[in-house]
């Protein structure tokens, strides 16, 4: 299958009614879901791809990340709007660029929890997350450095996410005032 | 975020999260199939991936275990169920015992490659012990095939450059004209064109051959462009010589073959003491003889040692990992 920039797109009007399908499952807006489709068109037409090795997959992934910004768009957006709400209401809480010493006192607290998670997992499990999350190993190549089999490279990751997820959980439920007072505007 | 009390819904969606990131178009619909399930799926689903995505710029500066290489653990290991096949199977541990004088002068040679990249914090190397091979995906999609005995050192800053310390690798690159890649090799360098290409670094000398598309070889001397089927090879003092080699010969070491046309038989000892971690020792005399053949290097040692008897007409005394030519 021809799978350059033209073969991409040809493929995407064949796929149409499947990911239009999948992006409803993902919870996407029925009334969006024909603009972003569009938009993956767009994109598809604007960007460079090398020789693509299993193109539907590749679309799926695509369409999944549209999604994702998407969503994060909306959310950074309506951050901005409660900032601007915020900022209007109370004037001395606009500050300069960078980091206020609370926050930065925040970030050492959660680097401190996270170097102790980290340092709670198998020592394994711990270099895996590492080639996996930051060096941008794939699972099967860890596979074969390390000499695992693939599930249990999936079991070491697995295991590590769920650390870093609960922790995530903690960090982002410690009440911080920020934190509260942009819930508090989100239900203006 | 919304909470998720459902423990079991969260361990599906990392598991899905971790799935997708390298899944076939199976793996996508499956997960449609999930998602339909449950609308509450989606939503730990998101909640999974901001979760994570909100971790990026804290892991990035959180302290991990150093090293990569390090496996005393993998006797004992978590991964019992999935290893049950292999169990038994002590070889590698008991070859690493033996194979220690040889360790010691890797370490050795680790020393002087980790100077390579001074104060290059974001470096990492990866090493193979003799006789084992790895695969190394990078993340815009370009594979390195790492053969024995091999050290090559990445840059977590720059997926497109590769420094080959020692060893052997054959590489597989996405092509992109705008940031090429290029594997450096002491003062020389190897610019990519698009590409598969074979590296082999000893202490005598770098050699490249090109089984697709073009490399070029940026020397201490020239500049040469080299095409499917080229062949280079670059002595310490700089000399080069090009030649043409069968494109299936190029790298066919990767799929446990070596292929010889008029090789000197001292390459054929150092391709075998990478890939089947024995060391050859050749008479003086020998050592330049040119050697052409086919050698299956995936069976038994010991056919190998038959075959490599019969190319080269002489008796091959084995002990143990050592091999010699008998000269009578």
């Amino acid at each position: 299958m021809s799978t350059g920039e033209t073969g991409l797109r040809q493929l995407l009007s064949e796929m149409r009614s499947e990911l239009l399908r999948f992006m409803l499952a993902r919870q996407c807006d029925p009334a969006e879901v024909e603009d972003l489709l569009q938009d993956l068109y767009v994109k598809l037409a604007s960007i460079r791809t090398g020789p693509v090795n299993n193109p539907r997959a590749y679309l799926y992934q695509m369409a999944n990340n549209l999604l994702h910004d998407h969503r994060r768009g909306r959310r950074r957006q309506q951050e901005r709007d409660d900032h601007w709400t915020r900022s209007r209401i109370g004037p001395d809480l606009e500050k300069d660029a960078g980091p206020s010493p609370e926050e930065r006192a925040i970030a050492r607290d959660e680097l401190q929890r996270v170097n102790e998670a980290i340092a709670s997992m198998p020592v394994r499990t711990a270099q895996i997350l590492k080639m996996y999350r930051l060096d941008g190993v794939s699972q099967k190549a860890i596979a074969n450095t390390l000499d695992l089999s693939l599930s249990a490279v999936e079991k070491h990751l697995q295991r590590a996410y769920r650390t870093l997820q609960f922790l995530r959980e903690e960090l982002d439920d410690t009440p911080q005032l920020l934190q509260t007072e942009s819930d508090d505007a989100s239900h203006y | 975020m919304p909470a998720i009390t459902d423990r079991a819904m969260v361990e599906q969606a990392i598991a899905w999260h971790l799935r997708l990131k390298d899944a076939d178009e199976n793996a996508w619909i499956e997960f449609a199939e999930w998602l339909d399930a449950d609308p509450a799926h989606n939503v730990a689903y998101e909640t999974v991936t901001d979760r994570d995505a909100d971790m990026s710029t804290v892991l990035e500066k959180a302290t991990f275990p150093f090293g990569v290489d390090h496996q005393p653990q993998a006797e004992f290991s978590n991964d019992d169920d999935s290893r049950a096949y292999d169990v038994g199977d002590e070889g590698p541990s008991r070859n690493r015992w033996r194979w220690g004088a040889l360790a010691a002068s890797i370490v050795v040679a680790v020393l002087f490659g980790l100077q390579m990249f001074p104060g290059w914090d974001s470096t990492y190397p990866i090493e193979t012990a003799v006789g084992e091979t790895r695969t190394v995906s990078l993340a815009d999609g370009s594979e390195i095939r790492l053969n024995g005995s091999t050290r090559i050192v990445l840059d977590k800053s720059d997926a497109r450059l590769v420094e080959i310390a020692r060893g052997e690798a054959r590489f597989t690159v996405e092509h992109d004209e705008l940031d090429p890649f290029t594997v450096i090799a002491g003062e020389q360098r190897l610019v990519d064109i698009g590409t598969v290409f074979n590296v082999v670094r000893t202490d005598q000398q770098f050699r490249v051959g090109v089984a697709e598309g073009a490399v070029r070889f940026e020397g201490m001397a020239r500049t040469v462009e080299l095409r499917a089927g080229d062949s280079l090879a670059a002595d310490n003092r700089g000399r080069i010589e090009i030649s043409q080699r069968p494109i299936t010969a190029i790298g066919s070491w990767a799929d446990g073959v070596l292929v010889y046309d008029q090789a000197p038989l001292e390459q054929v000892a150092d391709d075998l003491s990478r890939s089947i971690g024995v060391s050859l020792e050749l008479p003086r005399r020998m050592r330049s003889n040119k050697f052409s053949g086919v050698i299956q290097t995936d069976g038994e040692r010991e056919a190998v040692r038959a075959r490599l008897e019969e190319l080269i007409g002489k008796k091959i005394v084995a002990d143990g990992t050592r091999w010699s030519v008998e000269t009578r």
